[in-house]
């Protein structure tokens, strides 16, 4: 006999208040026969016609439960004997048996699941007749390609049981019999909250959805919905692929960095520039890596479309801050760059075709289920379009790159998982017949994840890369080549023990061999007034253990902490001493040491502790605190603003020290309307040591004293960033604001000619106060969407010309200003793109979309350059200083 | 389509340029101080292949980058002082802010050190650093090289390389025995102008002419050895009607200290860059060793520099070419026009083509 449900809770309700309030009850026996293999639900039924009394309870709840009654038994004892080890329980009043959920009423507070759909009954109660806890595991797999996902969130509500699913998108862990509600995470995807009703243990394989694909809106957030609250780390930005995708673009290029310096306190370095700059630190400063693999160049173009290939990209993750432990090297950020797995069990093609490029991906199983594959290359074909033209200096010129990369992915057994990945970038400039631009960028890892145990599991990495650059003249009595080169070897052992879903320690070891082959000039037969140059390399390695831990204290306050140990040593070379008593300079040489490659020069160390902490102040609202120093060993020396291929690394040694960085943050984090919006506050302060300038009028290129002309001094930078974001809804969006300052002290009470603007603060060349940006998506229809982006920043600091003089008969030597003591016009810029999608069909041949994007709409003329002529004048030069609209078709096969 | 491509390719490498203004009227006029003292005096001069010139101080204020000239500073006492407490005192005659020692011995000795004392009318007071003359060996004659070179011409408004003919100015840097040395060398350009329609013989038909800027660049080294040739100038030969019929380079070696050199050093880099390259190294202040004796640090312009002097003087004409050069003939009638020859035709005193100075007396030192 059922009853509705919602009489059913009222009258549960009343029996339990009043069989609380009024324990003399009617007790009188009810004595039950000897019964064998009985279903209880027959059971009841047969007890009802038998003792005129009924029994109260939800049909599912008893689903094949049995019981026999070996004696004759009281009713009383008998149930109160059988249920408990169900999770269900027995009230009585009257005539009235009232059958409860026990597990179930205890895990929410304020809403009862029981009248919900249950999404998995998992396993039978007579396996498990004594009420043990049980193990709920199985697979977590992309429901549209198959791929498994590793990092899924598998949790209970309150969070207090729960697992990540491991390398195998495998999970696994105890849970009390009964009904829970279990959450499935993951970055990129539809979250899942299912209804388990935990009979035994038993297997569940989960299937999640991209966001895009399955959502009727487009969601920004590559993260759980509460993830800005309840996130420990401060500082973490996580965007999936399809959140940067929904981003206007510049001629169609999908470009993951562009898409970050919209973030509060990232700025870009400049208008089609490679680079940028987070919480006023230097674009050498952060950690640029591809599926943890070390990269020196990230553009093609000099800036004006990303090496990274989105398509392959499967999430793109930022610390603003040295970020946890297990990261170190570089003192402002950490940027990785995540490619995905091939789908392991069909083929799959796609591809994108734009205006000056075009891509194609093709992944599937090699050996189905264990092997998989992805493939993906880009080509341009600028030099086409520049044939096109009518302009002979366009004509003249070449512009060209294309980018490959390849990952294999291939599970051993259930333990042993293996990779292989490997990429190349090329890039060719040349500007009417005149100098020759080539930069190239091979790597190549392997990575190995072992699991021990459903706790410990360990991934070594070991790859290499090179980066090599060539500036030539091909023909002519100029004729000359200049190249240098980075090439790096790296390996890495990380630990992850999952002591319990609560306290996660990560530890690892890694160890990073540098080669700098800062520069080799060799003139052309035919050019007899340059002498050839080759400046000794430089090796040096960088190691460090660490130790982190992830710990939730109570259910509001978790924090992670940590420390690394980093040892660098720079091996061979020449290098110099200098008096003491004299300025740096070539002139207080005192002598030449040169040291044989494998000896050693000179050895820094440090600890770098981290820590990061969160408090919940409820489930709504949070705050953060977080310390971090990081350590650099090596210097970005750029004598430009913008990065370029000519950028020259620096290793510290004998006369150059390695930066310190130390940063605070504090932040504000709350979510309004059911994670609709999310607001955040964070302020920092960040201090760093022996930041690298050059003294005025240096030569940085083929300087074999470079040292000599460098000065170490103190760079500061502060400032609040503001972020609301709106996450569901047709318009989903972001409006972010910072106010920041960054700036630098080269002070010296010896020598005047160490000192920078007389020893005073001066801004930093990327120091740009005030940054906002207004990201905004619009979904008209499933297949029609509107995204617009505005973005403002200060105009950055220059040098200008504040006077002139005539001497000699030359008509203006320019007396210029302090180091950057005024700025260039303000920079802002507005681009607006449509896509319209192919229908949602879920099984089509050919998933396409047709993107539509105008870059720079109002055809601001922003400045790429600000340069003067002999005379002072002052011009500006805008690379992008109009309006590019192009149209981009991308497909899925 | 071509229209998309059009805007594709103008925008990204078309790119645009356009004039922006820096608001830098707080930045107060600083004294400039144009000063070289040499080894030789005005009557040493005399007998050297130059002009001969007395020892001048040139005092000025800077001007806004805008403007075209400086404000000559009138009315200041320039002294030259030497360790000895011997002084020597520049006078400014003509109130043009040019003052001039008028004593034709003067001449700097390697023995003593050197100081510029200005006295400006406002009272304020300047000295320059102490400068001590770096003695050098003299400098060498020059040598030829006739080479082909690409230059870059202005072909109907397009720049655009072209191959020409012409010859390059080398110098041999003297072998150091012992300290580097630093040298910086000056030429000037002088040639000589014939009136081709006059008679040979006749008055005004050869003229001289001197152009302190025809050659806009110096050459400055830093010679830690020396014992090499090191390029100086490169005068293009092909279609050149100033080498016509003789030319003549005077090329002045400066052996200078390292404050004068890095002086002409950084203005020499100044001037090289510019052009909004990504590659241009960002902008400096060009040095200065004179300091206002109450207040240092406000900013002067100018240096005040003691140098070792030396000059030679180099010639060449067309049959000294490997090479035939032809030139046109301006003072040709053009066919099916009015034959009206250039006045330079008739009197080469008219030459227009830019000069400092012209004469049609044959200098001392010419051939």
């Amino acid at each position: 006999m059922v009853f509705n449900f919602f009489f059913r809770t009222l009258l549960i309700a009343l029996v339990l208040f009043v069989s609380y309030n009024l324990p003399a009850q009617d007790q009188h026996t009810i004595l039950i026969e000897e019964q064998a293999e009985i279903l209880l639900s027959d059971f009841f039924r047969n007890t009802e016609k038998e003792h005129a009394l009924r029994f109260f309870y939800k049909e599912e709840w008893i689903e094949n439960i049995r019981l026999t009654v070996a004696n004759e038994t009281n009713l009383s004892d008998l149930l109160s004997n059988i249920l408990p080890q169900y999770g269900l329980g027995v009230v009585n009043y009257k005539n009235n048996w009232i059958i409860i959920n026990r597990s179930a009423t205890g895990t929410t507070d304020d809403e009862n699941p029981l009248d919900e759909h249950v999404d998995y009954v998992v396993g039978e109660y007579k396996r498990n007749p004594t009420g043990e806890p049980v193990e709920l595991s199985g697979h977590v797999r992309d429901g549209e390609t198959g791929e498994i996902l590793m990092g899924v969130q598998v949790a209970t509500n309150d969070r207090k049981n729960g697992v990540i699913s491991d390398l195998r998108g495998y999970y696994a862990f105890m849970l009390p019999t009964g009904k829970h509600i279990i959450n499935v995470e993951y970055l990129g995807y539809e979250s899942k909250e299912l209804l388990f009703d935990l009979r035994s243990s038993g297997t569940v394989n989960l299937e999640l959805f991209k966001k895009t694909v399955q959502l009727k809106e487009v969601t920004i957030s590559a993260t759980a919905d509460d993830n800005n609250v309840k996130g420990i780390e401060a500082g973490k930005e996580v965007f999936s692929v399809e959140s940067i995708k929904a981003l206007p673009t510049f001629l169609g290029e999908v470009d993951p960095v562009k898409t970050i310096t919209s973030l509060p306190g990232v700025s870009a370095v400049g208008e089609g520039t490679a680079g940028f700059n987070v919480r006023g630190g230097e674009a050498g400063q952060n950690l640029l890596m591809q599926d943890g693999v070390l990269l020196f160049s990230t553009s093609h173009l000099f800036g004006l479309v990303s090496t990274f290939n989105p398509d392959m990209v499967r999430d793109v993750l930022l610390y603003k801050g040295g970020g946890p432990a297990n990261y170190g090297g570089r003192v402002s950020s950490v940027l990785n760059v995540n490619l995905r797995n091939g789908n392991d069990s069909k083929y799959k093609v796609h591809g994108g075709l734009g205006l000056i490029s075009s891509r194609i991906i093709l992944e599937g199983p090699i050996i189905k289920n264990r092997t998989s594959f992805i493939a993906g290359g880009r080509v341009s074909y600028v030099n086409w379009l520049l044939r096109k033209v009518n302009n002979s200096d366009l004509n003249q010129s070449s512009a060209a790159f294309h980018d490959v990369n390849v990952k294999v992915n291939h599970v051993i057994n259930k333990s042993n998982i293996i990779n292989v990945s490997a990429y190349s970038t090329t890039d060719q400039f040349k500007f009417a017949s005149d100098t020759v631009y080539n930069w190239k960028s091979n790597g190549a890892a392997i990575n190995w994840n072992h699991i021990y145990n459903k706790k410990l599991l360990s991934t070594f990495q070991f790859s290499g890369s090179k980066y090599f650059n060539d500036v030539f003249i091909e023909e002519g009595i100029n004729q000359f080549e200049y190249s240098s080169s980075i090439s790096t070897l790296n390996a890495k052992l990380d630990f992850n023990y999952e002591y319990s879903v609560n306290n996660r320690i990560d530890f690892g070891l890694h160890s990073l061999v540098y080669l700098f082959e800062p520069g080799k000039l060799t003139p052309g037969q035919s050019n007899l007034n340059t002498e050839p140059e080759n400046l000794d390399s430089e090796r040096s390695v960088e190691s460090a253990v660490y130790v982190s831990n992830e710990l939730s204290l109570t259910p509001s306050l978790s924090l992670v902490y940590g420390g690394r140990y980093s040892m660098y040593t720079l091996y061979g070379g020449t290098t110099y001493t200098y008096n003491d008593d004299a300025p740096k300079s070539v002139d207080s040489i005192v002598d030449t040491l040169k040291y044989g490659n494998s000896e050693s020069v000179q050895t820094y160390d440090g600890i770098e502790p981290r820590l990061s902490l969160r408090f919940l102040i409820n489930s709504k609202n949070s705050l953060k605190l977080s310390y971090y120093r990081t350590i650099q060993y090596v210097h970005l020396l750029s004598n430009t603003t913008a990065i370029s291929p000519l950028d020259f690394w620096k290793s510290s040694g004998l006369n150059i020290r390695p930066a310190t960085g130390d940063q605070v943050t504090i932040g504000y984090f709350r979510n309004m309307l059911d994670n609709t919006f999310e607001v955040s506050l964070e302020g920092y302060y960040k201090e760093v040591e022996n930041v690298v300038d050059y003294k005025d009028g240096t030569t940085i290129l083929l300087n074999d004293k470079l040292e000599a002309d460098l000065l170490q001094g103190f760079g500061r930078s502060y400032g609040i960033e503001f972020l609301l974001r709106k996450n569901k809804g047709l318009l989903t969006g972001w409006f972010a604001y910072t106010y920041s300052r960054s700036e630098r002290l080269f002070k010296s009470s010896e020598y005047k000619e160490n000192e920078i603007n007389r020893g005073n603060y001066f801004p930093a060349n990327y120091d740009t106060p005030h940054n906002l940006s207004l990201v905004l998506n619009y979904k008209i229809s499933r297949r029609f969407g509107i995204s617009g982006n505005f973005t403002y920043s200060t105009g950055r600091p220059i040098t200008v010309p504040v006077s002139k003089f005539n001497y000699e008969g030359i008509p203006a030597v320019l007396n210029f200003s302090e180091r950057n003591q005024f700025r260039i016009p303000d920079y802002h810029r507005l681009d607006l793109s449509i896509t319209l999608k192919s229908g949602f069909k879920k099984q089509k041949s050919i998933d396409g979309e047709w993107v539509f994007s105008v870059y720079n709409i109002y055809g601001r003329k922003n400045p790429y350059s600000v340069f003067f002529t002999q005379r002072g004048t002052a011009y500006k030069l805008s690379v992008l200083g109009s309006v590019f609209p192009s149209l981009t078709y991308n497909f899925k096969i | 389509m071509r229209l998309i491509i059009f805007i594709l390719v103008g925008g990204i490498l078309g790119s645009c340029i356009e004039l922006v203004s820096f608001d830098t009227s707080s930045e107060p006029s600083r004294l400039v101080v144009e000063a070289t003292i040499t080894n030789i005096s005005f009557n040493d001069r005399l007998s050297m292949p130059v002009m001969p010139e007395y020892f001048t101080v040139k005092l000025s204020g800077t001007s806004k980058v805008s403007n075209e000239r400086d404000e000559p500073v009138t009315g200041a006492d320039v002294t030259l002082l030497d360790d000895l407490n011997n002084s020597w005192t520049f006078e400014d005659h003509d109130n043009s802010g040019d003052y001039v020692l008028y004593d034709p011995d003067f001449k700097v000795v390697p023995e003593r050190v050197y100081k510029l004392k200005i006295t400006t009318k406002e009272g304020k007071i300047y000295e320059s650093t102490e400068e001590r003359m770096m003695v050098a060996d003299p400098i060498s004659p020059l040598q030829s090289k006739f080479i082909e070179k690409e230059v870059v011409k202005d072909i109907a408004g397009e720049d655009q390389p072209v191959l020409v003919h012409g010859v390059e100015g080398r110098i041999p840097v003297p072998e150091n025995t012992g300290e580097e040395k630093f040298y910086r060398w000056t030429y000037e350009a002088s040639w000589e102008v014939q009136a081709d329609l006059l008679a040979v013989g006749a008055p005004n038909k050869r003229c001289w002419i001197t152009n302190q800027s025809y050659f806009k660049d110096y050459a400055i080294i830093r010679s830690i050895s020396g014992g090499y040739v090191q390029p100086l100038f490169f005068l293009e030969l092909s279609a050149n009607s100033r080498v016509k019929h003789e030319f003549s380079v005077l090329v002045t070696q400066y052996s200078l200290g390292k404050g004068a050199f890095e002086f002409w050093r950084k203005i020499k880099v100044q001037r090289e860059q510019g052009g909004g390259s990504i590659f241009d190294p960002p902008p400096f202040e060009i040095p200065s060793n004179i300091f206002n004796t109450s207040n240092p640090d406000e900013k002067t312009s100018g240096y005040f520099i003691v140098a070792g002097e030396s000059v030679t003087r180099w010639f060449i004409k067309p049959i000294d070419f490997p090479f035939n050069i032809t030139f046109d003939d301006p003072c040709a009638p053009i066919p099916g026009a009015p034959n009206i020859p250039p006045a330079v035709c008739n009197n080469c005193l008219d030459y227009q083509s830019g000069y400092t100075s012209i004469t049609n007396l044959k200098p001392f030192w010419w051939y």
